[in-house]
């Protein structure tokens, strides 16, 4: 209670008029306690309050996500782009102290990216701000503070980065502004086909898991890059596809470009050869056009024979075998060892047009490739389905596909006959698409069967890798260009799955315009340029991929080898 | 009156007391949580910058790179068929020692050799009848045979015996991984069971351990 002195009143006035102003001194000093009193209650209460209930200060800055863009990671959670805060180093021209030519020697010796003209010439500018360095390190950043001028100022931004570079950049995409849209928004690849997902305020904490295997891509890149350089080829492209899933294990299309630095990039580089770009792939096309002909049942017997012997001449049109390929009665397995042209057209012509065009479209080659990605071309389907038409597409002309078309149709030859869309996202274990049956069990076993015999005694031979039962078959086909086909530009396939006793992975290799050397005695065709890039990749990745390398096992072809004759050589036994 | 002030004073003081002790529970609380968002937050930077490090990392050792330097230095190559085993007893059965025998991993810089063994090498070695073909055949189909070893000394790894190295004669180290049958001696016999289980240094080893502790004994 506080201790109250009342003024002494004056004796002459009357009593009640005392007692009258001591309640009154009472009732204010009763107000004023009162009121000192919710005071007290009042900050104490907000106190509490804040102490209880109030959320953490920083807590607005948890709360949101600190990541501007979601990251893009491989099937092994390897990061392929990731969004960081970078250095960013930049100048206030007008807030300038120092001599301006000395501050541009300075920075053009700690940043040697630009001379002291180009440095000089941005401190005198005109404006308020202009940047210098974009993506500077924490010690370059040092070195400049260090300078001591406080008109150049530091700022961390959100950068988008590629940390492998150039891999994978034709999956990956890149983002940024375009002429038209200054907004930076993803502009190829994963980056534009998932923009929406990526930059989702409440997903892009969560990564993007692809389906590609970052080291397989990158031996399948370096493997391809070398033979682009050493055969000079005009480009190159490289597909591995799990043939279970559909799930693309590694995507190359050269020449690449660094999603990092996009500008002054051409319009070359940035084209996905693997989805954008058609070629007809020759010789590639004749396993498919087989299966589909066992499949049918047009084919019952491997030994039956068709006339390899001359020319074969449809109407206007010939159609010849190399030079170097035997002119006899081929048999099936034959035809493809030897990759006759005259025998698979004759096939073709049995099977007819309808079933031709049905096996094609049931493997996608109607349409763009299934893939995630927004870069894709429609095939260049036959306008009109002739006799010639269905007798060349079997060996691969005048049809363009895309090299992921191929890679899916190999993976549904030798899958077991199931068509799966590809994709380039990862797929968890047992969530692969049911897709659809395309080829019996039965042809698919003999597909196999099939394919390995041209690795182990036809074109293919150079694209074997030891112990890994490595299936394929070599496709060159000649570029259609103005007044004709090429003779000696062509594109050179090889398309492959291993290993062939439990076929797990489809490698496709692709040459575009490959100039001969020394070393292949100025051939251009698959066997030479395309089938060795293969096998190395398979010797180099196979393992990893979970193919345990092994000499001791193969698929059984024993029922097919003595139908192959090759001259004088084991195995030659029971033909003719 | 006095009396009654002071009493009054007491249950003020009492309550105020009371008060401050209710008080003091939500600051500490308030304390505590303030604690702990900071260490929140630096949670949150060091991951930033476990991030970013991590980042720098990926970048400079980025697969091309480590290719390059792969390319250039070291030469290291795939494991070829021959260096997986089926199963434990296949394991079992190999036999370093013998001529034919896997190359055990460790650190054996090469001999230098000189120059004319390097050429002729590739030639005996590495690939018999490839090498007779570039022999004996005519030069118009010997280049045909050519790429073969060239292929092989791109794809095998390190050949097995010694007398191969100089096929990559500026390599300065063997370059074979076989971590299955790893041991520190490059040529100790290992799976001889009945004598060669442990190696003859490892027995003198034990032999003069156990000489130390009965003479300690003693």
């Amino acid at each position: 209670m506080t201790t109250l002195v009342a003024r002494p009143v004056p004796a002459r006035r009357g009593n009640e008029q005392r007692h009258a102003l001591v309640a009154v001194a009472h009732v204010r000093l009763m107000i004023l306690m009162l009121l000192i009193m919710a005071g007290f209650v009042l900050v104490i209460g907000r106190i509490a309050l804040l102490g209880i209930l109030s959320a953490p200060a920083g807590a607005a800055n948890l709360v949101v996500n600190p990541q501007v863009r979601g990251d893009i990671l491989d099937r092994n959670g390897q990061p392929l782009a990731r969004t960081i805060d970078a250095w960013t180093i930049g100048v206030r021209p007008p807030q300038l102290l120092g001599d301006r030519q000395d501050l541009a020697d300075s920075l053009a010796r700690l940043m040697p990216g630009h001379d002291a003209g180009w440095y000089f010439q941005k401190l005198t500018m005109r404006a308020k701000f202009t940047y210098l360095e974009k993506h500077a390190s924490p010690d370059l950043v040092n070195k400049v503070h260090a300078l001591g001028e406080p008109g150049l100022v530091f700022a961390r931004e959100p950068e988008r980065l590629y940390p492998q570079s150039t891999m994978a950049a034709h999956v990956l995409g890149y983002i940024g502004p375009t002429a038209t849209d200054a907004h930076i928004a993803g502009r190829a690849g994963i980056e534009r086909a998932f923009d929406e997902r990526l930059s989702d305020p409440r997903r892009r904490g969560e990564p993007i898991a692809l389906s590609i295997d970052a080291r397989v891509q990158a031996a399948m890149e370096s493997e391809l890059g070398r033979a682009m350089t050493n055969f000079k080829a005009k480009a190159a492209t490289g597909v591995v596809l799990d043939v279970h899933t559909g799930e693309v294990i590694s995507m190359v299309s050269l020449p690449v470009y660094n999603p990092n630095k996009i500008s002054g990039t051409s319009s070359d580089a940035l084209r996905n050869n693997v989805t954008q770009s058609v070629y007809e792939l020759g010789s590639t096309f004749k396993p498919i056009a087989m299966a589909a002909a066992i499949n049918d049942g047009v084919i019952t017997d491997m030994t039956r024979r068709f006339d390899a012997t001359k020319p074969l001449k449809v109407g206007r049109f010939t159609i010849h075998d190399d030079r170097g390929d035997p002119k006899r009665w081929l048999n099936i397995p034959e035809t493809l060892v030897y990759s006759s042209n005259v025998v698979t057209a004759q096939i073709a012509d049995r099977m007819g047009k309808e079933r031709m065009a049905a096996m094609f479209t049931a493997l996608g080659f109607g349409e763009r490739p299934a893939i995630e990605l927004r870069e894709r071309a429609g095939p260049i389907w036959p306008r009109y389905w002739g006799r010639t038409t269905v007798m060349t597409t079997a060996y691969g002309h005048g049809i363009a596909i895309t090299p992921l078309h191929l890679a899916n149709a190999y993976a549904t030859l030798v899958n077991g006959g199931i068509y799966r869309p590809t994709t380039l996202l990862k797929v968890a274990p047992g969530a692969a698409p049911k897709g659809r049956r395309v080829l019996t069990e039965a042809t698919s076993a003999r597909m196999r069967q099939l394919l390995r015999l041209v690795v182990l005694l036809g074109t293919g031979r150079k694209g074997d890798a030891p112990g890994y039962r490595v299936g394929g078959k070599t496709g060159t086909g000649e570029i259609a260009g103005a007044g004709g086909y090429s003779r000696s530009k062509n594109v050179s396939t090889f398309a492959a799955a291993f290993p062939m006793d439990a076929p797990r992975y489809v490698v496709v290799a692709m040459l575009d315009s490959p100039n001969g050397t020394a070393e292949t005695f100025g051939l251009t065709t698959a066997a030479w340029n395309a089938a060795p890039v293969v096998g190395r990749v398979i010797s180099r990745t196979g393992a990893m991929l979970g193919v345990t390398p092994d000499t001791s096992r193969d698929i059984d072809v024993s029922q097919l080898l003595p139908l192959v004759w090759t001259g004088d050589k084991k195995p030659a036994a029971t033909a003719e | 009156m006095l009396g009654l002030a002071w009493k009054s004073l007491g249950w003020f003081l009492a309550s105020v007391a009371v008060a401050l002790g209710f008080l003091l529970v939500p600051l500490q609380v308030a304390a505590e949580r303030k604690k702990l968002d900071r260490t929140v937050v630096e949670i949150a930077r060091a991951q930033r910058e476990i991030r970013a490090l991590e980042t720098e990392f990926d970048t400079r050792a980025n697969l091309a790179q480590l290719d390059k330097w792969n390319a250039e230095k070291l030469g290291l190559v795939a494991p070829s068929a021959g260096q997986f085993v089926a199963d434990e007893a296949a394991l079992a059965a190999l036999e370093p020692s013998s001529p034919n025998g896997p190359q055990l991993a460790s650190f054996k810089p090469l001999a230098p050799l000189p120059a004319a063994d390097a050429a002729v090498a590739p030639a005996t070695v590495a690939a018999a009848p490839v090498a007779v073909a570039v022999a004996t055949v005519s030069p118009k189909t010997a280049p045909a045979s050519v790429p073969a070893p060239r292929a092989q000394a791109a794809i095998v790894p390190a050949p097995v015996s010694p007398r191969t190295k100089p096929t990559r004669d500026a390599a300065p180290v063997g370059r074979t991984a076989m971590a299955a049958v790893a041991t520190p001696k490059p040529r100790a016999a290992v799976a001889m069971l009945d004598r060669a289980l442990l190696d003859d240094s490892m027995l003198g080893d034990l032999r003069s351990g156990a000489r130390a502790e009965t003479r300690s004994r003693k």
